[in-house]
C-alpha cells in the first residue's frame, strides 16, 4: 500500500470529465495535498464543466469560477481578502488549463507572479484548447494536429516554456509534475504548502479525445513523455536552482508519438526533428541542473 | 447511504439569489457510461503452475516477504512435505519459468523455500485435516513420492503405512543425493515429521522379497513408488571387470556408510546428476575424475549449477566422447577404449544425435570405471493385472493403474524423473485413493484441482471443496507480455553464499550455505507476484473517478463503485501484475 | 471637517471612510489621484485595506470581483479605455451578484487618445447590469461613493459613480469631510451570507443551463427594480446624519415650467446659472438633473416632464448610429406615457470641449425656434 498517497478525497465522482481524463486525476491528487481549507479558482476550461454545472460543486472544496484571463488576478483578489480578514491559514489555488495559463491568462498570472502573491498556480496541461473543441493553444506541442492545424498543417513550433517564462519572473518555486507520477506531484505541492510567495506546478494531463488515444493508455503516455524527456519532471527554486526529480530512461520519442493519434501524420524527417529537439532541451536542462552528465 | 438527487428548482423563488451551488454532483450515475467494465481477478503465476509439486509459490514468497516466516512454511506444507530437500535438489522449472527472468534474473525461488524451511519455528506440525477413517493404505516405497503420498493421505484422515527395502527412508533423496548437496539430519527431520503424524515406516523391507505382494491387499489400496534404482548397463565388453561400479552403487555406498574404496584415477561414463554426483563424490574421496559424454555440455541433463560446482571442483569433463570397450588386465580395470562422437540429427528427446566418428578412438587410462547412464526400474515383484508401459507402471493422469485399487507414481511409473514430480505424483495418487476409498472417481473434480492450465494438483484446493480461495474460478497463467514492466526497477539477483573451494574437498559437509535474513528479504521483495493483487494501490491511484476504495471493513482488496466508475480502464492497465480484467458490460 | 480636495482625493476621502478592505486599480489619466492618494492612506495606516497594484484594468476589476466573493468591501476606478477593457468583467461583477462600488472618471474613448471628459465611456457600460450614478461636484463624489455601499449591499449590485475628467477630477473644490464614526453609523460593516469559505465550500459562477439562466437575469432586473426604493430612501438616510440630501433625479423650478433643460454631471452646475439667468429673463423654463443611469428613474424623469411642451437634452456623449444616450433613454421612457413633451437632442462638449452657459443658452434658443425636432440628435458647437 502507498504510505505516501494521502486518503482523504476531497473530489467526488459524478463530476463530468471524459474517460480517462488526466486533468481530473491531477485535480483528485492536488487536492489530496492541499486539504480542506482552500479556495480553488477556476477559469474558463475544461474543468469549468467538470466540477458540474450549477447548482453542484464536485469537490469538497469553495470554487470561484473565473473569466478565462483572470486567474492570477483572482488569487491575488482571494488572497488579498483572506490577508484583510486576518486568515493567514486558509491556502489559495488555481486550477486552470494551458489556455487560461500559457496564453490568454498569460498577462494575469505574469502579473501575480511579479508580485509574488503567496498562492499557487496549478496548470493542468492537455496541450490545447480541449473544452471548445481541441484547438491549438502555445501549449501545444511541434507538429500536433489539433482542430486548427489539421494534418496538412500542423502546429509549427515549440511548446511555451512555461517553467522558463515563471522562473523569469524569479518566484520562489516553480515545477513541472506528471498524473503517472502521483507521488512526486503530492510531494511537490506540500513543499509548495509551506513556501511563501507564486508557486507555479505545471502538471502534464493527458486528454484521450484530444491526443486521440484510448482512455487507458492516458497514464502510460503521460509516463512515456517524461521517461522519452519530451516533458522532463524538475522544479527550479528562486528562479535558479533546478532538480531533475523523475530520472528518464533510454527510450526514443516515437515511442511516446506512435501511440497518440494527432501525431499520426509524422515522418520519419519529423520524428528526428522532435528527437533532435529533445535531445538539445534535455542537454540544457542537465547544464541548468548542473548534472555533471551535461559535459558527456 | 442516502441517496442522491438532482436538484429541481421550481422557479426563481428557491434558487439562491446569487450563482452558486446547493448539491453535489453526486445525483449523476456516471457508471451508465461504461461500456465495459473492470473486475479483480487473480490469475495463476507461471511458477505456480511450473511447479510439479504443486506449490503455491507466489504465496509463499509473499509470506516471508512479509516476515511470516512460520505461514510461509505452513503455506509450502499444505502442498509439499518435503520443503527443506526441494529446496535444496529441485531443478527449479519455477524458477525458468519465472516471469522476472525476462526483466532481469529470475526470482530465487528455491532459495526461498530453503530459507523459510530452515527457519520455520522449532516445533511447527502439520496436523490431519479430518478424523481417522478408518481406511489403511499400503505404500511401497519411501522416497519422495512414497513419502508425499503417505503425507496427503495422513491430512485425509485415512492410516499410511509404507515398506521400504534400504535400511534408511528416503530412496534416491537418500542414496542417490549426496550429503554435501543434502545433509541426512535434513532428511531425517523431514522424515520424522511425516512419521510424527502417525505415518508407519517399515525398512530393509522389500515387497516381492521380504514382504510378499500378498500382503498388500489387506490394505484398503495400495501405492506403488518403488522408483528406479537399478543400473542401465553400458553393453560393452569389460563391463563385468573388477573396478566398474555403478554410478547410483557408489554414491548409495558412500550414503548409508560414509565412505567408499575408490580408484586413483576414474572415469565418470554419463551426463547426468548421477553422473555428476559420482564424479564430485569420488572428488571428495580424493580420485582424479574425469566425465565422459557423449554429447555437449548443452545437452547435458545434469543440473547447471552442479556442473558448474563440480569443474570447479577439479572435475575434467570431456565432451563428444563415448566408451566403447573397457580395458582389463588380470580382471582389473586399466583403462577405456573411447571413441569421439558427433552431433547428427535430432532423436526422440529432442537433443541431437551422437554419431560415431569413424577412426577417431584413443585409449584413456583409469582404475575405475563408474557407469552412470540411467537407472532402469525392478518391476518383477508388480502382478500380472498392473499393466506396463515403456518400462513403466502404466498409469493415468492420477495414478491409477489398470488394476482397481493399485496406484503408482514417481519415477517408476512417470516419464519425468525428479524429486518434485515425484511429490506431485504422491500428492495425485494420495488424492485419487481418497476419492476411490470413497467409491469415487476423479472424473468430475479432477480439472479442478489442476494449478494453471497444465500444471500440478493443489492440495489446499482439492480439500477445500471448489477453487482456491484466492482465484475466482480462473487458472489463465499470466505470460510476461501482461505484465507491466512499468511498475518495476531492477534488482541484483542474490547469489547463494557458499563454503569455499578449499574448504569443500574436506568433507561432505553441505556446500550451499543458505540466504542470511537480509538476503531472504531483498530476494522476496523480487517476485513480482504476477497475476496476484498485492495491495499496491495503483487502482486506487490513478482512478480519475474516484471510483476504487480500499475495503471499508480493512479487509483485502478494493471495492469498484459501479456507480460511478466509467469504464475508462486505467486500473487495469495500471495493474503491475495482471491481477485485473476489462469484461463486456 | 472641510477640506480643499480635487474630485479625485474625494473618492479617495470616500473609499477610506467606507472602510473598504481591498483595492486593486491600474493607473489611467484622469484616475492616477484616486490610486495614488489610496496608496498613501494605506501605507502609512490611515486605511486598513489591500491595494492589489494588478497589470490591468480587466485584472483590476477580477481582483476586486475575487476580493468581493471573499466577503469582503472592495473599491476600483478607472476611466475611458480602461473601463473599456474591464468590460468583460463589468458584467462578470453583476452577474456575480457582488456590491462593488468603483468610481469612473469620464473620458474620452480613444482613438485619438484624448484625456478630457465625454461620458461615452461609463454610458457604453449601460447593459452590464451595473447601477450608475452621474455626480455634479467634488462634494456629491464623496457622498456618492458613500451611499453606493449602501445601495450595493442591500441590492446586491454593484455601483459605478462618474463624474467628469478635469472639470471635477483635477479641480479642487471645498468638501465636508463627514467624522469617520458617523460615517460608520450611516454604513455598517459588510457580512455577507455566502461567501468564498471552506467552511461552506460552494461552487460560485459555475455552468448555467438554459432551464434556469432566465431565472438569474430576471433576479438581477428585479435587484434594478428595488433601487428606486432603495437609493431614495438611503439618499434621504444619508439627510438625516450628513444634512445633505439626495434622490435619483433633482428638479430646479420645473413645476410651471414648458421647458425643461435636462443636464447630467458637472454640465448640470452652468446649467443652473443660466436656467436662473433665462427665468429672471422671463422664460418659463427648469432644469431637471438626473443622477440615476441605471436603473433609470423613468417615472420619475416622466412625471417631471408631463404637460411640458419641450425637453431639451444635453448629451456629451454619442452611441453612432442612434444620438445622445441620455435623450434616447429618455424618449424610451416616455413613450409609454401620456401628455409628453417634444425632445430635442443635442450632442456636445465631446472629448472636453468647454460646456459654457452660453452655448447651452444656445442650446435651448435653438430648441425653442423648432416647431419640432426633425432629428433624433442635433449637434452643437460642431465646427463643420
Amino acid at each position: 500500500m502507498r504510505e505516501d498517497y494521502p486518503r482523504e478525497e476531497l473530489m467526488m465522482s459524478g463530476h463530468l470529465a471524459c474517460q480517462g481524463c488526466g486533468g481530473s486525476a491531477a485535480m483528485r491528487h492536488v487536492l489530496k495535498a492541499m486539504g480542506p481549507d482552500t479556495i480553488c479558482v477556476i477559469p474558463a476550461c475544461c474543468w469549468t464543466i467538470i466540477s458540474g454545472m450549477y447548482p453542484y460543486n464536485t469537490l469538497k472544496v469553495p470554487i470561484l469560477h473565473t473569466a478565462f484571463e483572470t486567474s492570477g488576478a483572482a488569487l491575488s483578489g482571494i488572497k488579498a481578502a483572506l490577508d484583510a480578514k486576518g486568515d493567514t491559514k486558509t491556502k489559495v489555488m488555481a486550477f486552470a488549463g494551458d489556455g487560461g495559463t500559457f496564453d490568454i491568462g498569460l498577462q494575469s498570472l505574469s502579473g501575480a507572479a511579479e508580485r509574488n502573491e503567496d498562492v499557487i498556480y496549478f496548470c493542468y496541461d492537455n496541450e490545447a484548447y480541449m473544452n471548445t473543441g481541441i484547438q491549438r493553444s502555445g501549449a501545444t506541442p511541434d507538429k500536433a494536429w489539433t482542430t486548427t492545424t489539421p494534418e496538412k498543417h500542423p502546429k509549427r513550433g515549440p511548446k511555451k516554456n512555461m517553467v522558463q517564462i515563471l522562473a523569469g519572473h524569479k518566484v520562489p518555486y516553480v515545477a513541472t509534475a506528471n498524473v503517472a507520477f502521483p507521488e512526486d506531484l503530492i510531494a511537490k505541492v506540500n513543499k509548495a504548502k509551506q513556501i511563501y510567495g507564486t508557486k507555479f506546478i505545471h502538471i502534464l494531463s493527458p486528454c484521450p479525445p484530444g491526443w486521440r488515444i484510448n482512455s487507458e493508455q492516458s497514464i502510460e503516455i503521460a509516463r512515456l513523455a517524461t521517461y522519452t524527456k519530451v516533458f522532463p519532471v524538475y522544479e527550479v527554486y528562486n528562479g535558479e536552482e533546478y532538480h531533475i526529480n523523475i530520472e528518464p530512461k533510454e527510450i526514443p520519442v516515437i515511442e511516446y508519438l506512435k501511440l497518440q493519434g494527432r501525431f499520426r501524420h509524422l515522418t520519419e524527417e519529423d520524428v528526428k526533428e522532435i528527437q533532435n529537439r529533445v535531445d538539445y532541451e534535455w542537454r540544457i536542462l542537465l547544464h541548468k541542473a548542473m548534472d555533471e552528465r551535461f559535459r558527456h | 447511504m442516502a441517496e442522491h438527487k438532482p436538484v429541481v428548482f421550481e422557479g426563481e423563488h428557491d434558487m439562491p439569489e446569487l450563482v452558486v451551488s446547493v448539491s453535489t454532483m453526486l445525483w449523476n450515475k456516471t457508471g451508465s457510461w461504461r461500456y465495459l467494465k473492470p473486475r479483480y481477478v487473480d490469475h495463476v503465476p507461471p511458477c505456480n503452475q511450473a511447479c510439479p509439486a504443486g506449490n503455491d509459490v507466489e504465496g509463499f514468497i509473499r509470506l516471508i516477504g512479509e516476515g511470516k516466516i512460520d505461514e510461509a512454511w505452513r503455506l509450502l506444507k499444505e502442498e509439499n512435505p518435503l520443503p527443506a530437500v526441494t529446496g535444496r535438489v529441485c531443478f527449479h522449472p519455477c524458477e525458468d519459468a519465472c516471469n522476472r527472468a525476462y526483466f532481469d534474473k529470475a526470482t530465487s525461488i528455491q532459495a526461498l523455500e530453503r530459507y523459510a524451511a530452515d527457519h520455520v519455528s522449532p516445533d511447527l506440525e502439520m496436523k490431519p485435516l479430518r478424523k481417522a477413517s478408518g481406511k489403511t493404505v499400503a505404500i511401497v516405497g519411501a522416497g519422495p513420492a512414497g513419502l508425499a503420498a503417505a503425507y496427503h493421505l495422513t491430512r485425509m484422515g485415512h492410516k499410511a503405512t509404507i515398506y521400504d527395502a534400504l535400511p534408511k527412508a528416503g530412496g534416491l533423496l537418500r542414496v542417490g543425493i549426496p550429503a554435501y548437496r543434502l545433509p541426512d539430519d535434513v532428511l531425517d527431520a523431514e522424515v520424522a515429521a511425516i512419521e510424527k503424524m502417525g505415518v508407519e515406516i517399515n525398512l530393509n523391507a522389500r515387497v516381492g522379497k521380504d514382504v510378499p505382494f500378498e500382503k498388500m491387499k489387506e490394505y484398503n489400496a495400495v501405492f506403488v513408488a518403488t522408483g528406479v534404482h537399478a543400473n542401465r548397463a553400458l553393453d560393452i565388453e569389460g563391463e563385468d571387470a573388477d573396478g566398474v561400479i555403478p554410478g547410483l552403487e557408489l554414491l548409495t555406498q558412500v550414503a548409508l556408510t560414509g565412505k567408499a574404496k575408490v580408484g586413483k584415477k576414474i572415469a565418470v561414463i554419463g551426463g547426468g546428476n548421477s553422473a555428476v554426483d559420482a564424479a564430485r563424490v569420488s572428488r571428495r574421496l580424493g580420485a582424479d575424475v574425469t566425465i565422459y559424454y557423449r554429447r555437449t555440455e548443452v545437452e547435458m541433463p545434469a543440473f547447471e549449477e552442479e556442473v558448474d560446482d563440480a569443474k570447479n571442483e577439479g572435475v575434467t569433463i570431456e565432451m563428444l566422447t563415448a566408451p566403447v570397450k573397457i580395458l582389463v588386465e588380470g580382471g582389473k580395470v586399466t583403462g577405456v577404449q573411447m571413441q569421439k562422437m558427433e552431433l547428427g540429427e535430432p532423436d526422440e528427446s529432442g537433443r541431437r544425435r551422437p554419431v560415431p566418428v569413424e577412426g577417431s578412438e584413443f585409449d584413456v587410462a583409469c582404475d575405475m570405471v563408474v557407469p552412470a547412464i540411467g537407472e532402469i526400474g525392478d518391476l518383477s515383484f508388480l502382478p500380472e493385472s498392473v499393466k506396463l508401459e515403456w518400462g513403466k507402471i502404466k498409469i493415468d493422469a492420477f495414478g491409477l493403474t489398470e488394476h482397481p485399487g493399485v496406484f503408482a507414481g514417481g519415477d517408476i511409473a512417470s516419464a519425468q524423473q525428479n524429486v518434485a514430480q515425484a511429490i506431485g505424483d504422491g500428492k495425485r495418487g494420495a488424492i485419487a485413493i481418497d476419492r476411490f476409498l470413497q467409491g469415487e472417481t476423479m472424473d468430475e473434480i479432477g480439472g479442478n484441482i489442476i494449478i494453471g492450465e497444465s500444471g500440478g494438483v493443489s492440495a489446499a484446493q482439492y480439500m477445500s471443496g471448489n477453487a482456491h480461495a484466492k482465484n475466482i474460478a480462473c487458472n489463465h497463467v499470466v505470460p510476461f507480455e501482461e505484465m507491466n514492466m512499468w511498475h518495476f526497477e531492477q534488482m541484483e539477483r542474490d547469489a547463494m553464499p557458499q563454503v569455499a573451494m578449499e574448504q569443500r574437498m574436506k568433507s561432505f559437509d553441505e556446500i550451499n550455505l543458505g540466504f542470511t535474513e537480509e538476503q531472504a528479504m531483498h530476494a522476496a521483495e523480487r517476485c513480482f507476484h504476477c497475476g496476484v493483487c498485492t495491495m499496491c494501490d495503483n487502482c486506487y491511484m490513478f482512478c480519475p473517478d474516484v471510483s476504487i476504495s480500499h475495503k471499508t471493513d480493512g479487509g483485502y482488496g478494493y471495492d469498484i463503485n459501479f456507480d460511478y466508475c466509467k469504464g475508462c480502464g486505467i486500473c487495469v492497465k495500471e495493474c503491475p501484475r495482471a491481477a485485473m480484467e476489462m469484461e463486456e458490460e | 471637517m472641510k477640506k480643499v480636495l480635487m474630485g479625485n482625493h474625494a473618492a479617495s476621502w470616500a473609499a477610506m471612510l467606507s472602510r473598504v478592505k481591498v483595492i486593486s486599480a491600474y493607473p489611467i489619466t484622469p484616475q492616477t489621484h484616486i490610486v495614488e492618494e489610496l496608496s498613501e492612506m494605506c501605507a502609512d495606516g490611515r486605511l486598513d485595506a489591500k491595494f492589489l497594484k494588478v497589470e490591468s484594468e480587466h485584472s483590476a476589476m477580477a481582483a476586486v470581483v475575487a476580493a468581493s466573493s471573499t466577503g469582503v468591501r472592495t473599491f476600483t476606478a478607472s476611466s475611458a479605455n480602461g473601463l473599456a477593457l474591464m468590460h468583460e468583467m463589468l458584467h462578470w461583477a453583476a452577474g456575480a451578484r457582488l456590491p462593488i462600488v468603483m468610481v469612473n472618471v469620464n473620458r474620452a474613448m480613444a482613438p485619438g487618445w484624448n484625456i478630457w471628459s465625454d461620458q461615452t465611456d461609463s454610458l457604453s457600460q449601460r447593459d452590464t447590469g451595473w447601477i450608475q450614478i452621474y455626480v455634479e461636484n467634488n462634494q456629491e463624489v464623496l457622498d456618492t461613493v458613500i451611499m453606493g455601499y449602501r445601495i450595493a449591499e442591500q441590492v446586491k449590485l454593484p455601483v459605478m459613480v462618474c463624474y467628469d475628467a478635469f472639470f471635477l477630477s483635477h479641480t479642487y473644490e471645498p468638501v465636508d469631510i463627514p467624522d469617520q464614526d458617523l460615517v460608520d453609523k450611516f454604513l455598517p460593516p459588510y457580512e455577507p451570507d455566502i461567501f468564498l469559505t471552506p467552511e461552506d465550500p460552494r461552487s460560485f459562477n459555475a455552468l448555467v443551463m438554459p432551464d434556469v439562466y432566465m431565472e438569474i437575469r430576471w433576479k438581477i432586473q428585479r435587484a434594478m427594480d428595488q433601487v428606486y426604493d432603495v437609493a431614495a430612501a438611503t439618499g434621504r438616510e444619508f439627510e438625516g446624519i450628513f444634512g445633505r440630501s439626495y434622490d435619483l433625479i433633482e428638479t430646479v423650478d420645473c413645476d410651471d415650467a414648458e421647458t425643461v433643460l435636462v443636464t447630467t454631471s458637472s454640465t448640470t452646475s452652468p446649467a443652473r446659472v443660466i436656467v436662473r439667468e433665462m427665468r429672471e429673463q422671463g422664460q418659463k423654463i427648469g432644469l431637471l438633473k438626473i443622477r440615476h443611469f441605471r436603473p433609470f428613474p423613468s417615472k420619475q424623469v416622466a412625471d417631471v416632464l408631463r404637460g411640458k411642451k419641450k425637453a431639451v437634452v444635453v448629451d456629451r456623449n454619442i452611441s453612432f448610429g442612434k444620438g445622445g444616450i441620455w435623450a434616447d433613454e429618455i424618449r424610451g421612457a416616455c413613450s409609454i406615457e401620456d401628455d409628453m413633451p417634444q425632445i430635442y437632442g443635442y450632442i456636445t462638449g465631446l472629448g472636453g470641449r468647454d460646456i459654457t452657459p452660453e452655448l447651452l443658452r444656445e442650446i435651448v434658443d435653438d430648441a425653442q425656434a423648432k416647431e419640432k425636432p426633425d432629428s433624433l440628435l442635433y449637434w452643437k458647437g460642431l465646427k463643420p
